[in-house]
């Protein structure tokens, strides 16, 4: 029997692989056999990561090509013109990954509207739009499997500055559960993964004091979360592992969302 | 970097379910190289699971052992007993599986207090003892990972009555949170998958019926009902590395049905 976890031969496009979440998700899938797009705004970062990603040892012996595209993800013809570019370099897409996102902290009183604004562009909008424009290849080629970023953020409020960013991520969900019911008859899983925080290097720099201690304390595995944690977990979802599994949000989270 | 979906090396207990899921899930183990103790009451029963799960070619190529274990749920001392002889052969546990459970259908109205307490003793106190029992050869190993076969009645009740086993599965929702979070400093995740119904041995009289059938596949938005290789693929996945920040939580694999309103 094949390896269910494997991805070999599949295309798989990444959508905020320039550093962070995504490109970890890349390099994970790679490392399975998937070909990748990987696709953002600042297309020079991202052929760095691409030859990153393309010189590790696994992604090599898998023989995955990876390559970088432009997009703005607030704009749809960007997104549309994505999607051709991917068909037409790699023939198919099977796996799309939404990893985009932008994340403000603002206290709900001074609530900036043109932040909230971004946020709702980039967070659901914005995610919809690549559902839409990829959904279409897969529905037409009656196979896919998408995966949404959310976070244990659209699961219960939690105050500092969190309205916006929570309220995204609950949308995301519910964006999840919907594309879900409408496309599985199509073969397309929709799904999510839930991640707790991840605080990158400019995140710790800027955090307020205690706000580390108290992640790390409200987590039951008593620690920060990393990128890396949540590359199991897509490649469950990008694979025939999960095919009997639509529309939910897998929670990587250290068990924080058991407790929330 | 080694496949972090693969289990060379790590000794997993499946408990219950010989033609079942456990049946599933420990070939599915199994295949990824773990070696299986699988338990239940019937042991001739079970001696034809693992005969079949040996002949297995990806198990075969895995060199996994499978040894069957008798053990009876609603006892004690039998699980004790069944820890005490899994160590004593193998040294070790790294995966627990528990895939006993026992459907009592049938209205509220009607439910005789007999088939309540059956249903919880297999299906809730029998998970929790067996938990127990494996949790203490876990935590000074610092390492482990417990898997409990839930169901989609954990979050969503049944039109035609079975809130006995609706109510169980809930019970066995919380057990995994909570024990999740007790269990997380010593390195050990807590997890469940919640199929919706599976075609098994088990469920063979209901697929007899095309009323149900018909009411299972208008619940699934993926046009059929689940099969065991649904359910062994998400229980792989919980039992590996690739897993090992996710914990206390249900993955529910039902085609659809919990994400419809």
């Amino acid at each position: 029997m094949a390896d269910m976890f494997r991805l070999d031969g599949k295309v798989a496009v990444v959508i905020g692989g320039g550093g962070g979440i995504g490109e970890v998700l890349a390099l994970g899938m790679a490392r399975q056999g998937a070909n990748i797009a990987i696709a953002s705004r600042n297309l020079a970062k991202l052929e760095d990561v691409a030859k990153k990603i393309a010189a590790d040892a696994d992604v090599k012996k898998s023989k995955s090509r990876v390559k970088a595209f432009q997009v703005d993800v607030t704009d749809e013809n960007s997104i549309s013109k994505l999607a051709d570019q991917v068909v037409s370099d790699f023939k198919t897409v099977d796996i799309l990954v939404n990893s985009q996102g932008q994340n403000f902290k603002r206290a709900a009183l001074e609530f900036p509207a043109n932040d909230w604004d971004f946020m709702f562009d980039v967070n659901v909008k914005g995610m919809m739009l690549c559902c839409k424009h990829f959904g279409k290849i897969m529905v037409a080629k009656k196979y896919g499997k998408i995966i949404n970023i959310s976070s244990v953020t659209a699961l219960r409020g939690g105050g500092g500055g969190n309205m916006g960013y929570g309220s995204t991520k609950g949308a995301v969900n519910l964006l999840t559960m919907n594309l879900a019911c409408e496309w599985a008859q199509h073969h397309v899983n929709v799904n999510a993964i839930g991640p707790s925080v991840i605080m990158t290097e400019m995140m710790l720099k800027q955090a307020l004091p205690g706000i580390t201690e108290r992640i790390i304390s409200r987590t039951p595995y008593g620690r920060l979360q990393t990128p890396e944690d949540l590359i199991g977990a897509c490649v469950f979802l990008a694979s025939p592992a999960s095919d009997f599994m639509v529309g939910q949000t897998l929670y990587v989270c250290g068990g924080r969302s058991a407790m929330m | 970097m080694a496949d972090i979906f693969r289990l060379d090396g790590k000794m997993a207990v499946v408990i219950g379910g010989a033609g079942g899921l456990g049946e599933a899930i420990g070939l599915g183990l199994a295949r990824q190289g773990a070696n299986v103790a699988i338990a239940s009451r019937n042991l001739p029963k079970l001696e034809e699971a693992v005969k079949k799960i040996a002949a297995d070619a990806d198990v075969k190529k895995s060199k996994s052992q499978v040894v069957a274990f008798q053990v009876d749920v609603l006892d004690e001392k039998s699980i004790a007993q069944l820890a005490k002889d899994v160590v004593s052969k193998f040294g070790k546990v790294d995966i627990l599986v528990n895939a006993a459970g026992r459907e009592i259908r049938g209205s509220s109205a009607d439910i005789t207090a007999a088939d309540w307490d059956l249903a919880f003793d297999v299906n809730v106190r029998g998970v929790m003892l067996a938990s127990r029992e494996f949790a203490k050869i876990m935590i000074p190993q610092k390492r482990g990972k417990i898997i409990n076969l839930s169901s989609v009645r954990e979050v969503r009740a049944a039109k035609r009555g079975g809130t006995a086993y609706c109510a169980t599965k809930a019970a066995v929702g919380m057990i995994t949170k909570g024990m999740a979070a007790e269990l997380a400093p010593y390195n050990i995740n807590v997890n469940a998958v919640g199929p919706s119904i599976v075609h098994t041995a088990f469920t063979e009289s209901v697929f007899k019926r095309p009323e149900a059938v018909q009411n299972f596949l208008d619940h699934s938005l993926l046009g059929r009902v689940g099969l065991p290789e649904d359910i062994a693929g998400p229980a792989v996945f919980l039992a590996s590395p690739a897993a090992d920040f996710i914990t206390g939580q249900t993955i529910f694999i039902d085609g659809g049905l919990t994400a419809i309103a």
